[in-house]
């Protein structure tokens, strides 16, 4: 039994892992840790998922080199790590040390974190060394600096319980952080009267149990806040005390907010949204002092998202709001470890453990410290930057660790580009198979959740262990290792770590080296837990920092009214508001957001191998109003494409009031590996926030068009097709089943020889040969192949879109042995029992069909979540599709 | 063709639900061999079903909404001219003269030529995006308008007021209805209903003004329009959308000569003829009895009636007569059920209610009942309207109340409600009264095979209209089922 953490979202739940002995396929069992702060026993259906995910199928297991040609072979570290050092130290000795870039992620551990960027800022001396949480975390980072003199985030998930009012402000966190979510509606539950209050421009789960929700446009908030802001003045709800004895800036904050929304019409209009919401939201939050205001992506990911967060702060400040339970400001991170790698200075403007680049006496500080040969001087390019400087060459050497950029980053396309230009492009990953590793001269296999062994922080400041309780598999090495490795073949001391609790160490002693008045005071200070040795760190229970002596934990922050400015006071930022940078035209009339879905995790690189996982949402997709698609020309359920100034893609649309008018929605996660042409990434705007360097993922102008097509088809195999690329149809997508692989596809033209074509792509010779039926129309073939009484595969092909319940077929597939009124349904391509469908996945952790809850619901007479729990067990895990069965149950009765 | 009686000339003016309806009763009849016909039709295309319109806005097309069957005026050879509107009528000479020039001679006219929309004659009404709600072509102007719109209102908080505010809500406007009454419905619901009535609509994201009227339309500060109200409100929009009540369109009557009521209307007899006994008016444009019938369902009775009326009325006294019709309505607003029948604002002297209400389930059910309780008079119910059905049938066919009426609108008591209706109605009780289908004839469809609901829409017409008689239907088709399988057990 081994205590973890979950590796997904920034709740940083903890999780209980039990390995059994035997060697079957489910050998590990997950659980929620019923001690960890975070979660108390919950988890989501993610993280319920998790041992789907730890198969070694398509695991990188050795090193990989790429030749010129791009045919990879196999090779020893050895010979990987001295192609990588060599490859650094040419580049270093012809274009300089600014040459070399690593770009990393907030999957990685703090200690894997913490050591490439001691080897980057202190050995290699530049700081061009950037994470993907520039793409979600960055403007809370700057928006809390100037707040409060250091990235603070002063709360935590107890005051969600504890607040009278929950302010939701671009976080769909029913389903992106679904245990914090289940806390404050359980908490709910308990005291019906607290308020939730959600602001984000579509209706999502999370708005289904708000009192309020406010759709304003994509990139008003600062509006809101100013409004806000100008409202709590007028009405006097001031903490005069605090403002003058705490803060600084005030005046400031409220002229540019009065300025710029001293009137209510001015934000209605601004922010689109009715005014007597907008009165009945302001009044809301003048009238309760214990609030919570959560910001997230929706916040964040924007060319003003740092002006949001001080927008959003500023109230708080304003009105003393912070500081005790139950209120103040509170950012929730996208990742696990997005907290633990801001710590140790894994962005390209900070140095480390929460010190400047900028300040020379923190530089001196760190230098000391490290004992180190150089020091960046200045602030390195942040994640956009970055990947331009590659595209024009000015940098030529990069090392990726543990993220997928050709997909997540904005303009994908020209990042693809980009790396194609890279004289030296190392990849850390866990598979071969991402868009990104595809480019790469070296792969190094990394080690995965359940392997590696470390700290991550999450959201609310809680640092606690992830374990392995798995062996490594193959040549499979710790990140930390292998940059040390390098940085040894390098010439540099200072990497002889053996253990990751050396590495932990050395970042606990920095955090509290010269950590005091008479030094650099500063809040992030972990000392409390340096000296650890292997068994301590082993044994460590998840703590709130700072820690400054053993065995403190520190749940709130601010409380003795102490800021981390040098005049220890508190900053209101003025925040003018600025509109997105790129506004729609006639080309691109719409404006296009991104963001997650329930049951998918970023690129799908783990997720996707999960079947219960691929069942919610098994398609790529967009999301319109229906009346702006009847204005597209447009049908709900067809394929379109979706086009910007900077790319294209290729999904299928889902129509639904709950997107205003004029907006899209795609999620983020498909790829390359999992469908035709599904990279959002690819149509974003390369826009990002002066400050912070984030860029502006919520708003890009776009279009809708149709995207016709002669047939579609659906084909279930064993194995995976062989789809390449000059020949494949003009849409597919690769969905998970268990023991199986489901293909959505669709083309144009006339299929010659639908047969053969089907029969070649599944590429099998089946012992008992081809069922088949052939209807009158061309298109209209049917095909599938049993092996005894197992199925290997089927494909049904058909001009419309009318192809059999995927459903009922996925259930054939997993079926340990299929029957005679099974073939005849293979051929009817319809179940022959009615009851067979149980319709669209809801709840994914007990796999409960839409159909199976709806009869429930009828037969029982059900009204209410409770009830359908009790009788089909839909929602009783995770919970995340509550407001699904919620939204049934009202629609049926 | 060539026959004799085809010489009769009949000119239709207006190809409404309630002139299309006239010429299906012509073709039932097989009067359309008789007379040789001619539909004038100023839209652009024939008859649609405009109880449904909004639907246009959740998709449905222009084509889906119409309600002419594929080449109905072909197969039976009644011409229609369409974008011909009549221009002037001339009695004496009996003809027709025409928008485009064209004459047409005719030995028997119908005016079906139904209303237009009143608009308030505030200043501003006329200015760009201030629409109305009552055609296609309107709704396409509401939708072109709605393209680069934020926010719309709604003048007039009655049945079509709210109509448009659910279109107004589909295309994704923020939407307000403002109404001159103190509720909502005024017409039809009272105090209780429309509060209730207005709580649910505001909770479907609708903002609700009542008691407000507007003086003026001028340019906006933040939006197209600003609108200023007597009461020294003010309220912003992009689109604003006039739905304060319909006017006859009785323009071409009135300068032909023909009687028309001191406020409009052309007025007709018994029989839907018009002051000159070659010419009828049927539908919205008609007066009968002092009164415009502005529903669908007394249209259609009155199309009945003057069809029957050209069949028989020169040889034999003609079966029907239009005496006027129950202005009872059931429908579903955004998802909110409302009903109103009979005198549903108890003024009958002597007249008593019976209220309940739910404030937590959002229900309100209210029954008129007269003086000695014995009779029902009318009701109104919000948020649930189930026992509409039964209720409406009580109070037409005058049944005798139960010891306690109240067990009509109380929850427990909805099985027994339910039970009390089919069987106890008498076969000439009305159950469709969009169609005008009565219990004997329906039952007599049932016992010729038809046994289910689509055959029986499909054999009778019932349930083809609002839907509403739908849940009698059933009972009635449940009712014989059981009979069915008593007899094959009997058999046994």
């Amino acid at each position: 039994m081994t205590c973890t953490t979950c590796p997904y979202c920034g709740v940083g739940c903890g999780v209980i892992a039990t390995v059994s002995d035997d060697n079957t396929p489910n050998r590990v069992r997950i659980q929620g840790d019923p001690e960890h702060p975070a979660n108390h026993g919950r988890l989501c259906v993610k993280g319920s998922a998790l041992a789907d995910t730890l198969s070694l199928e398509g695991r990188l297991l050795q090193p990989l080199l790429r030749d010129g040609d791009g045919q990879a072979q196999s090779v020893p570290w050895g010979q990987a790590l001295d192609r990588v050092a060599g490859g650094l130290r040419h580049i270093i000795d012809q274009y300089g040390p600014e040459a070399v870039a690593f770009y990393v992620s907030g999957q990685l551990l703090t200690e894997d974190y913490y050591v490439v960027n001691k080897l980057v800022k202190g050995w290699l001396g530049t700081a061009h060394i950037d994470t993907n949480s520039r793409l979600c975390m960055s403007s809370a980072v700057a928006g809390h600096k100037r707040a409060f003199g250091e990235d603070l985030v002063g709360g935590n998930y107890k005051d969600l319980e504890e607040a009278d009012l929950v302010v939701l402000v671009g976080s769909n966190t029913a389903w992106c952080h679904p245990v914090v979510y289940q806390r404050l509606m359980q908490s709910r539950r308990e005291r019906p009267e607290k308020r939730i209050v959600v602001v984000d421009p579509r209706r999502t789960a999370t708005c289904e149990q708000a009192d309020l929700h406010l759709p304003v446009k994509a990139g008003s908030d600062v509006w809101l806040f100013n409004g806000l802001l100008t409202y709590l003045e007028e009405q006097g709800v001031v903490d005069a005390e605090f403002v003058a004895n705490h803060t600084g800036g005030d005046a400031e904050a409220l002229a540019a907010a009065r300025a710029s929304a001293g009137r209510l019409e001015v934000v209605a209009k601004a922010c689109g949204v009715p005014l007597a919401h907008l009165q009945t939201f302001y009044a809301m939050f003048a009238r309760t002092r214990k609030v919570v205001t959560v910001f997230s992506q929706g916040v964040n990911q924007s060319a003003s998202g740092t002006d949001k967060v001080n927008s959003i702060i500023n109230c708080h400040l304003l009105t003393g709001r912070l500081g005790e339970p139950g209120m103040g400001p509170l950012s929730i991170t996208g990742q696990p470890n997005a907290m633990g790698g801001r710590e140790v200075g894994g962005l390209a403007n900070t140095l480390a453990a929460h010190l400047e680049l900028d300040d020379p006496n923190h530089r001196q500080l760190v230098q000391d410290f490290w004992k180190s040969p150089a020091i960046a001087v200045k602030p390195g390019l942040k994640a956009v930057d970055l990947f331009e400087a590659v595209h024009d060459g000015r940098i030529k050497a990069l090392w990726i660790m543990a993220t997928n950029p050709v997909v997540s980053l904005p303009d994908a396309d020209r990042v693809r580009e980009a790396l194609g230009r890279c004289e030296l492009l190392v990849v850390s990953d866990l598979f071969t198979d991402t868009d990104t590793a595809a480019a790469a001269h070296v792969v190094l296999p990394a080690l995965g959740w359940g392997e590696k062994d470390g700290t991550v922080t999450n959201s609310e400041r809680c640092l606690s262990r992830q374990k392995a309780f798995l062996p490594a598999p193959g040549e499979a090495k710790a990140d930390w290792w292998a940059i040390s490795e390098v940085a040894r073949r390098l010439g540099f001391e200072g990497f002889d770590f053996q253990q990751p609790h050396q590495i932990f160490d050395e970042h606990a002693r920095l955090s509290a080296w010269r950590n005091d008045e008479n030094g650099v005071p500063r809040a992030f200070h972990i000392g409390g837990l340096a000296g650890l040795d292997a068994e301590g760190y082993n044994r460590l229970r998840p703590c709130q920092w700072p820690v400054p002596r053993v065995g403190e934990s520190t749940p709130r922050l601010f409380k003795n009214r102490r800021f981390f400015h040098a005049d220890g006071k508190a900053r209101l930022v003025p925040t003018p508001p600025r509109g997105p940078v790129n506004a729609p035209d006639d080309e691109f009339p719409l404006v296009l957001n991104t963001g997650r879905i329930r049951d998918q995790w970023h690129t799908m690189t783990r997720t996707g191998r999960a079947p219960r996982l691929a069942s919610h949402l098994p398609e790529p997709f967009v999301e319109m109003h229906p009346y702006e698609a009847m204005l597209c020309g447009v049908q709900d359920g067809a394929l379109v494409r979706v086009a910007s100034r900077w790319g294209a893609m290729i999904v299928r649309l889902r129509c639904t009031a709950d997107q205003p008018r004029r907006t899209l929605f795609v999620p983020i996660h498909w790829n390359d590996q999992y469908a035709s042409d599904a990279r959002v990434g690819a149509l974003v705007n390369p826009v990002v926030d002066p400050v912070s360097g984030e860029p502006e993922f919520k708003h890009t102008p776009a279009s809708v068009s149709p995207f016709p097509v002669d047939w579609h088809a659906v084909i279930y195999s064993r194995f995976p097709l062989q789809l390449d690329k000059t020949d494949s149809p003009a849409y597919w997508v690769r969905i998970q089943g268990d023991g199986f692989l489901r293909y959505e596809l669709a083309g144009r033209g006339v299929l010659a020889d639908p047969k053969l074509w089907c029969q070649s792509l599944l590429g099998i010779e089946p012992p008992s040969g081809w069922l088949e039926v052939t209807q009158d129309s061309p298109h209209d073939y049917c095909t599938a192949a049993l092996d005894d009484d197992r199925l290997l595969a089927c494909a049904y092909l058909s001009s419309r879109p009318d192809l059999p319940s995927r459903n009922w077929l996925d259930r054939l597939f997993r079926k340990k042995g299929v029957v005679e009124a099974d073939v005849v349904g293979l051929k009817l391509g319809r179940s022959v029992d009615p009851a067979d469908d149980v319709g669209a996945m809801v709840c994914s952790c007990f796999s409960v069909g839409r159909n199976t809850i709806l009869e429930a619901i009828r037969d029982n007479a059900l009204t209410s979540v409770e009830g359908v729990g009790r009788c089909v067990r839909a929602g009783t895990n995770c919970g995340s599709c509550q407001p699904e069965i919620r939204a049934l149950i009202a629609n049926s009765s | 063709m060539g026959t004799v009686m085809k010489q009769q000339r009949l000119v239709v003016i207006g190809n409404g639900m309630v002139g299309q309806k006239y010429l299906e009763r012509l073709v039932a009849d097989e009067l359309h061999q008789r007379y040789q016909v001619t539909v004038l039709c100023a839209e652009a295309r024939p008859a649609y079903d405009r109880v449904h319109l909004s639907e246009f806005f959740t998709g449905r097309s222009s084509e889906e909404l119409s309600l002419v069957p594929e080449r109905f005026f072909d197969r039976h050879g009644i011409e229609l001219r369409l974008n011909e509107a009549a221009d002037r009528i001339d009695l004496e000479n009996k003809a027709v003269h025409t928008g485009k020039g064209a004459t047409l001679g005719y030995d028997k006219l119908v005016l079906a030529t139904g209303s237009y929309p009143f608009v308030p004659p505030v200043p501003g009404r006329q200015r760009f995006g201030c629409l109305v709600y009552r055609t296609i072509e309107d709704m396409e102007a509401i939708m072109a308008a709605g393209r680069d719109a934020e926010v719309g209102v709604v003048i007039g908080g009655g049945l079509l007021g709210l109509e448009a505010a659910k279109s107004l809500r589909d295309i994704g406007l923020q939407t307000h209805v403002v109404e001159f009454a103190p509720r909502l419905m005024a017409v039809q619901v009272d105090d209780g209903g429309g509060a209730l009535l207005r709580r649910k609509i505001e909770q479907l994201g609708v903002f609700v003004h009542t008691g407000m009227g507007v003086t003026e339309i001028a340019d906006g500060e933040f939006y197209r329009h600003g609108l200023n109200f007597a009461g020294g409100e003010h309220l912003e929009a992009d689109l604003v959308v006039f739905s304060a009540g319909i006017r006859p369109q009785d323009a071409l009557a009135r300068h032909a000569g023909l009687a028309v009521g001191e406020r409009g209307g052309i007025i007709i007899d018994n029989h839907c003829r018009t002051s000159d006994p070659s010419v009828y008016a049927i539908g919205e444009c008609a007066l009968w009895g002092g009164r415009i019938y502005g529903l669908v369902a007394p249209g259609y009775e009155m199309a009945r009636v003057a069809a029957d009326h050209l069949r028989h009325g020169s040889v034999e006294t003609p079966r029907l007569q239009f005496t006027g019709a129950d202005m009872s309505t059931k429908l579903k607003l955004m998802g909110v059920d409302v009903a109103s029948f009979g005198d549903a604002h108890a003024s009958t002297p002597g007249a008593c209610c019976y209220r309940y209400e739910d404030e937590r389930k959002q229900v309100y059910k209210k029954l008129v009942v007269s003086e000695d309780g014995r009779r029902l008079l009318g009701g109104v119910l919000v948020g649930d309207a189930r026992e509409y059905t039964t209720l409406l049938q009580l109070m037409l066919n005058d049944m005798t109340l139960p010891e306690a009426p109240e067990q009509l609108i109380l929850p427990a008591a909805r099985s027994t409600a339910a039970s009390l209706d089919v069987t106890q109605l008498p076969d000439s009780a009305i159950l469709c009264q969009c169609q005008n289908v009565s219990k004997g004839v329906l039952q007599q469809a049932i016992a010729a095979g038809c046994c289910d609901l689509a055959a029986i829409r499909h054999g009778t017409g019932a349930a083809t209209g609002c839907g509403s008689c739908e849940p009698l239907l059933r009972t009635l088709l449940d009712g014989s089922e059981t009979l069915a399988e008593a007899l094959a057990e009997v058999a046994v």
